[in-house]
């Protein structure tokens, strides 16, 4: 999270850098964890799949601190996007014009990155084990 | 400024006149043999755009040829072995070779002057790249003359393709001839983005870019995280085919599935690596036959970002068959729905566009509204085939055939055609036919919908892809003979169009100076227009100036902005800040020349001779591809200016030499090694990938691994090696020539210690990379990472000769900057690599 | 062109091209997978036919936007009408539809993975055929190749291999397919709903005869499956007269090095197994039908029928012969 009272383009996409993050943690921990107890026993044929408790409560600490993040990125950029004071579609030449336009880009980005999180995170609620 | 202009030496026509004179002088194109020496992108641009066509051309004959042997069952048109060529050469030509150059094309022609710039930042790596381009496509694609094109599919899914017997010589073609070519790709990207970040007029701050620009940027962006992981799969691959390194052979604990992994990250981005920069053609072409400003643009701002991070997380959706869990597929699927989000937002846009201004119906809005109605079926299909239990059944047949045309038809090739016709007047001077552009959209739109609408029903009928032939009577024989005559119709619109392209124009008129009435800058240019790209950079206070900024023509005719002159004889352009775009510098752009072709060509030799595994000339090509680009580096950057500062008008003074974080080459330095590490991760990423994959026997139990000593020993010389460059920048800095020089010397002496330290490890502790795919994975990190500190001594040499020549001192202090740059990541990568083969061990047992 | 016309001809032309065209093509097809004969397979066309639906009713209302936006209105809207539109046509409506699609397809994903009943079927991809294994809970193992027979109504599991190239099994009537991957078995599971014969065939390119690549599919009732697998198991006559002329050709000519027959000298593993090759419907991997003629076609001009395949062909063997040893393999049953 860059903490910033400017908007600029790190700020612009920490909300799908954290998506990006929170897809890369989801994975890692249900891949990694199905390749690992399956690998070298690779004849799952009769067998039961693994179950993924575990790799579950991972995806749902991650979604919750992404949430989290998410959520006080959406703050800063609403607060960059009214400290301006100028209204859609930002194009003042001016220090409020590039800092509104960033601030709801930012926030559009937020909206877009918190559902990207939740649709990431459904795959845990429908499947419990290496099936 | 109109104030200014007032006392202004603008107003003496006479004044203006000379100036014209001599900007003409110095960007004019050079005659004869010589004209393939420019390097200015009007000229790189154009040779881009038509090479990339004239492929589009070939594959599209490729593609006439496979509808005509599947137009009936059971024919012996082409034979199995030729057919499979002739598919895989289709696919990767059109990927390759037309639709991704065809985006770096575009971009070099028309970004510039978007953005009122005489030229990018790096005009001779734009020429580098584009001969690079043409050098590798003419080798991949004259391949199939000689019966040699890689046959394995546009994807080489070993182990088919790692076996030398089914496999010949054309998997090599496939896998250095495109190497050659991405790395040219990644070029083109770092010259975008600084010129998209840099390269903007004075006052165009980051919330009045043109939207082209925004995508540009994305794009760019995309293309340094998608295609080193594919780089790094084909070393892996090249090293198995060449030297029996055995990545993907299970035989050998290798996995044919870590190939599918690292193409597919490469390979999903890359779908809208080719469809972004057509959708940006239309954001475009939309505001201006609206005739308004667009209406939402942060929300395309939105779209493109974050289409641009969503298209990382869909690669697993070419592998839902696999047989990978469940679990594992089911976050592709989310994240392939999740991408539809931004995109429909995209077109949503366009449609509240048109509904709030009074549309002017034209060609390049015929060809628009075609795409939309293409390609919103395309991604419908789309989140269809993004449900993993559908994507089952429709997986590798003709619907998957079907859907990815309509993606890429319907969202780059008709977008690409709408520009095509909205940009020829600006780069041509004349406009495009419009009755031809009638009949030939309206042969594509039905040749288009009646090759590709039947093949969803013949892939759901169980028809697979990439068969050269098929039974009669299993329900596929009419469908099929329906596509191909499609798809000749569809060709014979592709023959109008290119008429209409080449077509004698001898006494047409000239366009009128902006054609279609648009608001961005790139139409600022009189017809014909003039070789030094603007007349003059503009200061600019609004997102479509031509429409909303007063007197903004004549102020740019009569050179009332800033550089309207060369008064030295030398190419110059602004460098501008990157949020707002405050002037920090005017940037003298090297001029023509043919080094850069002359390093391409050497380049491609060395990938070609490797093909045939010629080494000795390998080897002699890359020596000389060396010394031709360190040739081209000695003269043509980093110049010393002849003075501080210049007056570039409007009485403004800026530097001419700056260094550091405020100059384009430490952009350039900083984004490459950005594209470098992720081609390092990418490869630590298969040695984990590895791990996971075998419950114990990695690090297999008897293997000894590089150990500890070595390795540890080369982190430690590396280090002081990074030191000793930290010390030499503070030496220059405080003007001190010897004791530079000896920090330099000394920096070397570690780093070669530190590489060859590395290499030791494994060496000593017998590691045969031809055993295992453990060793394997273990040298190809070690070498990978030995190779980055051999170039930072070749780097750290460079500056040593530098300031030797008098051209690295206090003031003049580039190249140490940019080379310091490159030891911080080279730094990073040998500490990942050491806690990789070293450390990893430890713990992994 | 009249813009109503030109509206009218873009909104029809797709959707009712492709609606006539599936209503025409939906039935009839041993290899379709809109023709569903198994759970699986009637699961994924369900979806198919909602996701249809719905994508057509978007498509057209898309279209029709663009169409009313660039054709029939001649004056500009308000902005706030572009604003709403973008709102809640390319946000609100598309994560809803999204949200709820995906959580259809999540909830399929396991219930599709459901693991079998007892019956375990070994198939393995080669170039280019299948090798095929029974593997009953009671009774001894089967061999077979290029054509899999199973009961109605039990889920069988297959498990999936290639010792070469990667190959894609895929019976499209049944469900989905499943990759077959050096160094790795995958599972498939497929519960059969309708007796009859199908098609399967390979659905990833494994080399040059990728496309004559296929077998049949024959599901049965539960008890003729039950006898059928017994009776596999059991010893085959020995033959006589001409066919034992052809069987001592077919072991002269040292076919028995790639092929098995059970009961004799035949114990190669190299190619397909011929025990029961007389049962079979089609021959050369579902290439060819199963008659005599094309049996001494395969033998003599192997390479012209299925380009690279490993087998040699024999063309130099006489006419007399080739014939005998079709005979002799047509009567292996």
């Amino acid at each position: 999270m860059i903490a910033s009272t400017r908007a600029n383009l790190v700020t612009l996409v920490t909300a799908p850098t954290v998506w990006a993050l929170h897809f890369l943690v989801s994975y890692t921990a249900a891949a990694g964890y199905c390749a690992k107890t399956m690998a070298d026993a690779r004849v799952m044929t009769g067998a039961a799949w693994p179950d993924i408790t575990i790799a579950r409560l991972v995806i749902l600490a991650a979604t919750v601190v992404a949430v989290a993040i998410i959520a006080l990125c959406t703050r800063q950029a609403w607060g960059h996007w009214r400290s301006g004071d100028v209204d859609p579609p930002f194009d003042e030449p001016s220090f409020e014009g590039r800092q509104g336009f960033l601030g709801f880009a930012t926030l559009l980005l937020c909206g877009l990155s918190v559902v990207g999180v939740i649709f990431v995170a459904l795959p845990a609620v429908f499947i419990g084990d290496c099936r | 400024m109109t104030d200014a202009a007032l006392a202004s030496p603008q107003d003496d026509p006479e004044v203006r006149k000379g100036q014209e004179e001599r900007l003409e002088k110095v960007w004019e194109t050079p005659k004869g043999v010589r004209y393939w020496s420019a390097v200015n992108n009007s000229e790189v641009g154009i040779w881009y755009t038509a090479t990339a066509l004239f492929f589009f051309l070939f594959a599209g004959v490729l593609g006439l040829l496979i509808r005509t042997q599947l137009a009936v069952p059971d024919n012996d048109f082409l034979s199995a072995t030729f057919y499979n060529q002739v598919f895989t050469l289709h696919g990767t030509a059109m990927m390759f070779l037309f639709a991704i150059p065809i985006f770096e094309a575009v971009a070099i022609l028309i970004l510039p002057e978007m953005l009122g710039a005489r030229d990018l930042p790096f005009p001779r790596l734009s020429a580098f790249g584009y001969w690079s381009f043409l050098l590798g496509g003419v080798f991949v694609c004259g391949s199939i003359f000689f019966n040699a094109a890689p046959d394995g599919g546009w994807f080489m899914y070993p182990p088919l393709t790692t076996d030398e017997k089914q496999t010949g010589i054309g998997a090599d073609v496939w896998l250095l001839g495109l190497s050659f070519i991405e790395v040219a790709s990644i070029a083109a990207a770092v010259e975008l983005i600084v010129g998209t970040l840099k390269c903007r007029p004075p006052g165009m701050r980051i919330n009045l870019m043109p939207l082209y620009a925004w995508y540009v940027l994305v794009v760019a962006g995309m293309i340094l995280f998608a295609f080193p992981p594919l780089i790094a799969g084909d070393i892996l691959f090249e090293l198995e085919r060449m030297f029996g390194w055995p990545f993907f052979d299970p035989a050998k604990g290798g996995d044919p599935l870590l190939w599918q992994h690292l193409f597919w990250i490469f390979g999903h981005p890359e779908v809208y690596i080719i469809f972004l920069p057509a959708i940006a053609l239309l954001a475009m072409i939309v505001p201006t036959f609206a005739q308004r400003p667009i209406l939402g643009y942060s929300w395309i701002v939105l779209a493109a970002v974050g289409t641009g991070f969503l298209s990382f997380g869909l690669w697993v959706h070419h592998m839902f068959t696999t047989g990978l869990p469940a679990i594992s597929l089911a976050f592709f699927s989310a994240a392939s729905e999740a991408v539809a989000i931004p995109t429909g937002v995209q077109i949503f846009v366009f449609l509240a566009t048109l509904l709030a201004g009074r549309v002017i119906y034209s060609v390049p809005m015929l060809y628009a509204v075609g795409a939309l109605a293409i390609f919103v079926f395309g991604g419908l299909t789309g989140v269809m085939v993004a449900l993993a239990p559908f994507d089952w059944q429709a997986h590798d047949s003709h619907f998957v055939v079907a859907h990815l045309h309509y993606t890429l038809i319907g969202g780059m090739f008709f977008p690409l055609l709408a520009g095509i016709y909205y940009y020829f007047p600006f780069v041509m001077d004349r406009r495009l036919s419009d009755r031809l552009g009638k009949i030939s959209f309206w042969l594509l739109f039905v040749g288009f919908n009646v090759t590709f609408l039947p093949m969803h029903i013949t892939g759901l009928r169980g028809m697979p892809r990439r068969v050269f032939t098929y039974a009669e009577g299993l329900g596929f024989d009419t469908l099929n003979m329906v596509s191909t005559v499609g798809a000749f119709v569809f060709a014979a619109g592709v023959l109008v169009v290119a008429w209409d392209i080449l077509r004698p124009r001898g006494k047409e008129p000239l366009a009128p100076r902006n054609v279609w009435n648009a608001g961005t800058l790139e139409w600022l240019s009189p017809n014909p227009g003039k070789e030094w790209g603007v007349r003059t950079v503009p200061i600019v206070s609004t997102r479509y100036p031509l429409w909303d900024q007063p007197n903004f023509v004549r102020d740019y005719d009569e050179g009332r902005f800033y550089l309207p002159d060369a008064e030295e004889g030398k190419r110059e352009t602004l460098i501008t800040s990157v949020l707002d775009a405050r002037p920090i510098q005017c940037l003298r752009v090297p001029g023509n020349t043919f080094i850069t072709m002359g390093a391409a060509f050497l380049t491609g030799g060395a990938f070609i001779a490797a093909t045939f595994y010629a080494w000795t000339l390998t080897i002699g090509f890359s020596i000389a591809a060396l010394i031709a680009i360190l040739i081209w580096l000695w003269t043509g950057t980093a110049i010393i200016p002849e003075k501080k500062d210049k007056d570039v008008g409007l009485g403004l003074r800026l530097p001419l030499y700056v260094s550091g974080p405020d100059s384009v080459g430490w952009w350039a330095m900083f984004i490459t090694m950005i594209g470098d590490m992720s081609a390092f991760a990418s490869l630590i990423f298969g040695y984990f990938f590895y791990w996971t994959i075998h419950a114990t026997g990695f690090p297999p139990a008897d293997a000894a691994g590089p150990g500890l000593l070595w390795p540890f020993t080369a982190l430690v010389l590396t280090i002081a090696s990074w030191g000793a460059m930290l010390l030499a920048r503070r030496a220059n800095a405080a003007d001190r020539p010897p004791s530079l020089r000896l920090w330099l010397a000394l920096s070397v002496v570690l780093a070669v210690g530190g590489g060859a330290a590395l290499l030791w490890g494994p060496h000593t502790t017998g590691l045969d990379p031809t055993s295992h795919v453990y060793p394997a994975t273990v040298w190809v990190i070690a070498i990978w990472t030995a190779v980055h500190v051999g170039v930072g001594v070749i780097m750290t040499l460079y500056c040593l000769a530098r300031s030797v020549g008098s051209k690295l001192t206090k003031e003049h202090d580039i190249d140490i900057h940019n080379v310091v740059l490159f030891w911080h990541f080279a730094l990073i990568t040998m500490a990942v690599s050491v806690a990789t083969i070293a450390l990893f061990p430890l713990v992994a047992r | 062109m009249g813009a109503t016309i030109i509206a009218a001809r873009i909104l029809i032309r797709l959707p009712a091209f492709g609606l006539v065209a599936l209503a025409l093509g939906a039935c009839s097809g041993v290899q379709s997978a809109l023709d569903p004969a198994g759970r699986e397979a009637r699961d994924v066309a369900d979806l198919f036919w909602v996701m249809l639906i719905g994508a057509g009713v978007v498509w057209t209302i898309v279209l029709g936007v663009a169409v009313y936006a660039t054709r029939v209105r001649t004056d500009a809207h308000e902005e706030i009408v572009g604003k709403r539109l973008i709102l809640w046509g390319g946000v609100v409506f598309p994560v809803v539809v999204l949200a709820a699609l995906l959580v259809y397809g999540l909830r399929l994903m396991p219930e599709l993975r459901q693991p079998g009943e007892g019956l375990r079927v070994d198939v393995a991809g080669e170039q280019f055929w299948w090798r095929v294994r029974y593997k009953p809970l009671n009774g001894p193992e089967v061999v077979s190749a290029n054509e899999i027979r199973m009961p109605v109504g039990e889920r069988v599991e297959f498990a999936l291999t290639s010792p070469h190239v990667i190959h894609a099994f895929w019976i499209p009537t049944l469900g989905g397919k499943v990759d077959m991957i050096p160094g790795r078995e995958n599972r498939l599971v497929l519960e059969a709903e309708k007796p009859g014969t199908y098609r399967g065939v390979c659905a990833e390119f494994c080399g040059a005869s990728h496309a004559l690549m296929a077998f049949d599919v024959v599901v049965m009732e539960k008890p003729a499956f039950d006898a059928w697998l017994a009776a596999q198991a059991a010893p085959q006559p020995a033959p006589t007269g001409d066919l034992a002329r052809g069987r001592d050709l077919f072991l002269q000519n040292g076919c028995g090095a790639c092929h098995a027959v059970a009961g004799t000298e035949a114990k190669g593993e190299v190619g397909p197994d011929l025990t029961r090759f007389g049962a079979r419907k089609t021959l050369g991997a579902g290439t060819l039908p199963n008659t005599a003629d094309n049996v001494a076609r395969f033998i003599a001009e192997t390479d012209t029928v299925k380009p690279r395949v490993t087998m040699p062909a024999y063309p130099a063997l006489p006419r007399d012969d080739l014939t005998a040893i079709a005979a002799y393999l047509g009567s292996l049953k």
